[in-house]
């Protein structure tokens, strides 16, 4: 199984053009930066036909600079059906219209229609579809100017909220770095239970965390175990952050009945936790075989968030 | 009944005009600028060309004396008390027999001028050089000639024998009204705005008898400001959910839906125009708004539609919700036209929450309701999640920040998860002796982001409030609820961490003596030198001590000697105005009124003994009825004798705690418990040095037998247990709730089964007037021994009766006997753990009924729901769970058979639910048993019966 990973993220102070809107003073637009899928930007509304929530990335003079192949948005309060959530790319300008504008509703450069990527989990049918609030995708580009699209019409909160908004290179272990088949991914949901001496529960629910354990066993190439190396530096030098896709080999789910939404790997945003020893790795021999290495992740608190 | 609001913290200052030209007071320079901080209002004629005239302002003190504030801008009618008092010293000589005190309404031509508290003077608005735009004051300032009714008190006249026939004249309790009146003349509703800017005047007219060298003045003191208002007052729904598809039955239940004529006109009748001549007010709540929380309009309904039933003046039932789209809502009650019949006056408004009002209708702000428009299954599985608000301070002003556990997104609030650990927090009463108990809280809070480094850059949190409060997972914040409100004594910046250390806010004003305000040679120029440095003496209840053989200790209290000059030799008996001194004493040997001395009230309001002669250093000490302020005085004496009362005064008055901090409705309650018993005029309290302040609260509570706590809102609340507070519905059961085993305490270190008792302490002579000894004669039989406190019981603050003169017991005999069941077969307390979701059940004083299979039974069958009291909780919200402690109710239900209602109760035992079965049943004769088999009582001895 090959794991997917993004560490650094494009957008920044310099690189976010603007939003449609934002909800001061607390839910601005500088948080979707800020690796806290917790404190997001809210819109000020759900969007209308022809006239979305946006949020705009601007690389300017330096695109070439930037080849974006992944771009996720984290702990988002979509509905299962929005009526647009895009990510579209143009060459001219973050702006609509006007003299150099764009027309963002038909003269674009590209769409990619992400509503796919919100449902999981759905086998059920009728209520209970599972909403998973990270949806992510792969493509390839290299525009000067990005831009999330939203309209959800149907939102109960009656307006859009983005956790955190990501553009930047996925990469994968390569060679022969493996995730052992059987892994022991043990999602660890984050609840606080009490149980009474006689055995009754008090569970409580608290905000949606869960914990992995990636192991990977039996790397004997010195240029692998090196790979391995440069990626826990560059995560280091992120705060411990990054992104994963931890089942990536589906992710081009056919489309092959509309009824049946293609499946797509689910995404995390995630920190590693063992950072006092995540490095300790027993190292056999002249050739550096790695027999066994441990990386405890657990994926970033979506927060909780109060009616009204 | 009519919603209403009351303020007793007033501002004011006495106007002093000097005219020494021709009597007219119409020239600024005919008044000083001098400031006066209190109230004085009399006249002074010192010859042909010397005029003096003094008159006093008043307004209620507070941001929120204004008249805008939504939900309660539409007042119905005003009643002012106050008190004046003058003596012969002030009223001489004879010359002006009569005087007529008057109180108006300020009328400020200037727009948007007002007062200035702390600076206006007889000739600036602004005691610098802002002057008033007219002089004298009283022309063009007045809205109405005097408030009130010709046939009350104020308007007319006092005579001059009410103040000389007196050697010691109480004061004179004085109430005026602002009437609803509706058309001619001045009134409430068209002198709202002038009203509500610039307060009150008070003031002396049309003296009779005036000739030189005449004066008459009076010190006058407000005591209370009482305003109705038309706005209708939510206090509680039914239900705070409703379903989005409607149909859902919503109650209202709150005041002033529909006030009764009769109510609205009650100062109207003494008027020669009535209110409202042969009409009605209309003013019914007709229409109710749903509004989003961010303010959009989204549903109406009217009961002209039949779409909500107006049941009475504190009831609307909506039989039927209409659809709303889920979210939360604010809920605005409409009486969309008052006066309709009589000339409009306007829409009164009011949303839900906003205010609330307690039994006797007074107002008091709360927290705007939210209806939350969801289905029901979101609720599962919800944290109780607790979150924390912090002021940080600068020089000049305040931020708030919001930290909790967890990044917590509200509508208007964003808290962030920088909690990283927080200790329990123990909310507790000392049963022992009543008083509250709360523990330290120390928070650490994550610095890793540097965050905390740049606050303390530039803010700092010393002395700063943090308010406590937990929500619960999907609801709309305004509906969390306070568990503490704390304040900042210390704090470690440790790189990452920040560790705050916070205390409980009422240690802000605990930590100090009684003694504020101390006799000094600044004040008293003149002053005894034993005097000084002493504190000012306060007084409260009925204390005297009048000794059975002359020349031995008398008098309760000592006066300080504060003017040593021939003519004056005066001591201060109290820093406020007693209600009367009784007897005086010099050195034990009683000394006489007018002869040798008379009571002055001077200083606004200190109370003095000026005597005739030098009584050199002779000690001199007095008998007295203490303090009085209005509506907390005994109805039959005229002063505070309540217990409630006594320790609502020492709070308020001594320590200086804002009433806000006190919970009053349950000090109301208290008092008419205690006037219910018969035990309302039992109290007293003497300060006669500095004490500690926690001290003297502590004695004031175990004297009348009753607990203060802070309750979860943060307010001091107080109550007493007794035969009327005992019942629940709330059962804990061990089985389903609790963590462990149930840890029952005897305490038998702690039993006590005799004890000498004194109280009515005397402190200037440091001696209890009286004593008895008690004892538990089954207790000592079974243990074998007598058993004593380590120290007698002291009630210090009780009066001496031991019965109350009716068919009940007095509290002194009352407290002796409840002490004693507390300890005779030990101390028995109950702990346990509970989760913390039972958080919204549980608060200190509740009753609580505990389920356990361990529970004492002859039958081994547990206990079903043994009677307990909550004294201790502490919240951990790490480990989950709220750890109570319980103190036995035995001692209190063991005192008494419980008969019953017995059409409610079931008949047969069998049949009988578990409540049923605490009331009095007689089980068979023959047998000792109930029809079900349980072991039960039997009545006296079988065989005779």
């Amino acid at each position: 199984m090959p794991v997917t990973y993004v560490v650094e993220n494009y957008i920044d102070v310099n690189t976010l053009y603007s939003t449609s809107s934002q909800d001061s003073p607390f839910y601005t637009m500088d948080h979707l930066y800020n690796e806290r899928p917790s404190w997001p930007l809210r819109f000020e509304g759900v969007g209308s036909a022809g006239i979305p929530e946006w949020i705009c990335v601007d690389f300017g003079a330096q695109s070439g600079l930037y080849r974006v192949t992944f771009a996720g948005i984290f702990n988002h309060n979509l509905t299962i059906t929005p009526e647009r959530f895009s990510l579209k790319g143009c060459a001219t300008d973050c702006q609509s219209g006007g003299a150099g504008g764009c027309d963002w509703e038909a003269g674009f450069a590209w769409e990619i229609d992400m509503r796919s990527r919100i449902r999981h989990g759905s086998f059920c049918g009728g209520k209970y579809q599972y909403i998973f609030p990270n949806s992510c995708v792969k493509l390839d580009q290299t525009i000067e100017h990005y831009r999330f699209e939203f309209i959800d019409t149907a939102n109960p909160d009656g307006y859009i909220e983005v956790g955190e908004a990501v553009l930047g290179e996925w990469c994968q272990f390569g060679r022969n770095v493996h995730l052992q088949p059987g892994r022991p991914d043990g999602p660890v949901f984050y609840m606080g239970n009490q149980e009474t001496l006689y055995g009754q529960d008090w569970s409580n629910y608290y905000s949606y965390a869960e914990g992995f354990t990636l192991t990977f066993k039996n790397i004997n190439d010195i240029r692998n175990l090196d790979e391995l190396q440069m990626f826990l530096i560059r995560v280091q030098r992120n705060g411990g952050r990054f992104i994963i896709i931890p089942d990536d080999d589906k992710f081009y789910g056919l489309d092959m009945e509309a009824e049946v939404p293609p499946y797509y790997p689910l995404c995390y945003y995630v920190i590693i936790k063992n950072m006092g020893d995540y490095a300790q790795r027993l190292i056999h021999g002249w050739d550096k075989d790695l027999r066994e290495w441990t990386l405890e992740l657990k994926t970033l608190t979506t927060g909780l968030k109060l009616i009204g | 009944m009519i919603p209403y609001k009351e303020w007793m913290d007033f501002d004011i200052v006495t106007l002093e005009g000097h005219d020494t030209v021709n009597n007219a007071f119409d020239d600024p320079i005919d008044w000083t600028n001098i400031h006066y901080g209190y109230g004085i209002v009399g006249t002074y004629t010192q010859g042909a060309t010397n005029w003096w005239r003094w008159f006093t302002l008043i307004r209620p003190k507070g941001s929120d004396f204004i008249l805008d504030i939504p939900g309660r801008d539409f007042p119905v009618s005003a009643v002012i008390d106050y008190k004046a008092t003058s003596t012969p010293l002030y009223w001489h000589p004879a010359g002006i027999t009569q005087l007529s005190l008057n109180t108006n309404t300020l009328f400020e031509n200037i727009t948007e001028h007002i007062w200035d508290a702390d600076k206006a003077t007889g000739r600036y608005i602004d005691g610098v050089a802002e002057e008033w735009d007219n002089y004298p004051i009283w022309t063009g300032h007045w809205f109405c000639d005097t408030i009130g009714c010709p046939g009350l008190f104020a308007g007319t006249d006092i005579d001059r024998t009410d103040v000389i026939g007196s050697p010691t004249p109480p004061p004179h309790q004085i109430q005026v009204e602002l009437a609803a009146r509706f058309a001619g003349g001045e009134n409430m509703w068209s002198g709202r705005e002038y009203f509500f800017r610039n307060g009150m005047c008070l003031r002396v007219s049309a003296w009779a008898g005036v000739v030189n060298y005449n004066k008459a003045a009076f010190f006058v003191s407000p005591e209370r400001c009482k305003i109705k208002y038309f706005n209708p007052v939510v206090n509680s729904f039914s239900r705070y959910r409703i379903s989005p598809a409607g149909g859902d039955t919503l109650v209202i239940n709150g005041l002033g839906f529909d006030n009764s004529d009769a109510d609205i006109n009650e100062f109207c009748s003494c008027w020669t125009t009535p209110c409202l001549p042969g009409s009605t007010w209309t003013d019914d709540v007709d229409k109710i708004e749903f509004w989003t929380t961010d303010g959009v309009l989204i549903a109406t309904i009217t009961s002209g539609l039949g779409e909500f039933t107006l049941n009475s003046n504190s009831q609307i039932t909506i039989a039927s919700m209409p659809a709303l789209a889920e979210g939360t809502y604010y809920v605005n009650l409409i009486k969309q036209t008052v006066g309709t019949n009589i000339g409009a006056l306007g829409s009164a408004t009011g949303y839900a929450g906003d205010w609330r009002t307690d039994s006797y209708g007074r107002m008091s702000e709360g927290s705007r309701f939210e209806l939350l428009v969801a289905d029901e299954e979101e609720e599962e599985d919800e944290p109780p999640n607790p979150r924390t608000r912090w002021r940080w301070g600068e020089h000049d002003g305040e931020v708030f920040a919001y930290y909790s556990y967890l990044d917590t997104r509200g509508r208007d609030t964003f808290w962030e998860g920088r909690i990283k650990n927080m200790s329990p927090l123990t909310r507790m009463i000392d049963d022992r002796t009543g008083l509250f108990g709360v523990s330290d809280v120390s928070v650490t809070l994550a610095n890793n982001d540097m965050e905390m480094s740049k606050m303390l850059s530039r803010y700092f949190l010393r002395n700063k409030l943090v308010d406590f409060y937990y929500g619960w997972g999907r609801q709309a914040e305004a509906w969390d609820e306070y568990f503490f409100q704390g304040v900042v004594i210390d704090y470690d910046l440790i790189g990452t961490h920040f560790d705050v250390m916070v205390q409980d806010v009422t240690q802000k004003y605990f930590g100090m003596d009684t003694a504020q305000h101390i006799c000094t040679l600044e004040e008293y120029p003149f002053i005894h030198e034993s005097a000084i440095g002493k504190s000012m003496p306060d007084a409260l209840g009925l204390c005297e001590l009048i000794p059975a053989t002359a020349d031995e200790n008398s008098g309760a209290i000592e006066a300080r000697y504060v003017d040593t000059r021939a003519g004056f030799y005066s001591y201060l008996a109290a820093q406020f105005s007693l209600t009367g001194i009784t007897e005086v004493y010099s050195n034990n040997v009683e000394i006489f009124t007018p002869a040798d001395y008379t009571v002055a009230y001077r200083d606004g309001g200190r109370t003095y003994i000026d005597c005739t002669a030098n009584q050199g250093d002779n000690k001199i000490t007095y008998n007295c009825v203490g303090y009085s302020v209005g509506i907390w005085d005994d109805p039959t004496n005229g002063y505070i004798q309540n217990p409630a009362y006594v320790i609502s005064f020492y709070l308020t008055q001594i320590v200086g705690m804002p009433l806000a901090l006190l919970d009053m409705e349950s000090f109301d309650d208290l008092a008419a418990l205690y006037t219910t018993n018969n035990w309302h005029q039992s109290a007293k309290l003497i300060l006669q040095d500095g004490r500690d302040a926690m001290e003297v609260l502590r004695e004031l509570l175990y004297s009348f037998g009753a607990n203060l706590w802070i309750a979860k809102d943060g307010r001091l609340t107080i109550g007493r247990k007794d035969i009327t507070n005992f019942a629940t519905d709330l059962v804990i059961f061990q089985q389903i709730h609790a963590f462990e085993h149930a840890k029952r305490e005897y305490n038998l270190q702690d039993f006590v089964n005799a004890a000498n008792v004194q109280w009515d302490y005397i402190p200037t002579h440091s001696t209890f007037k009286y004593a008895e000894e008690i004892s538990s004669p089954r207790s000592i039989e079974d243990y074998g021994k007598e058993r004593y406190p380590s120290t007698p019981w002291h009630f210090p603050w009780l009066v001496s009766e031991i019965s109350s003169g009716g068919a009940g017991l007095g509290l002194v005999e009352q407290r002796m006997r409840e002490e004693l069941l507390k300890y005779d077969f030990g101390y028995k307390k109950i702990s346990f753990k509970v989760p913390i979701q039972m958080i919204d059940d549980l608060d200190i004083f509740t009753n609580f009924r505990y389920q356990d299979p361990f529970g004492l039974s002859w039958t081994k069958e547990g206990e079903k729901g043994r009677y307990y009291y909550i004294s201790s909780l502490t919240y951990d919200f790490q480990d989950r769970s709220i750890e109570v402690v319980g103190i036995d109710l035995q001692y209190l239900i063991g005192q008494y058979l419980i008969i019953g209602d017995c059409d409610a109760l079931s008949s047969d035992w069998t049949t009988g639910s578990e409540h049923n079965r605490i009331y009095a049943a007689v089980s068979d004769c023959d047998t000792g048993r109930f029809s079900n088999g349980d072991p039960g009582k039997v009545v006296g001895p079988c065989d005779t019966v």
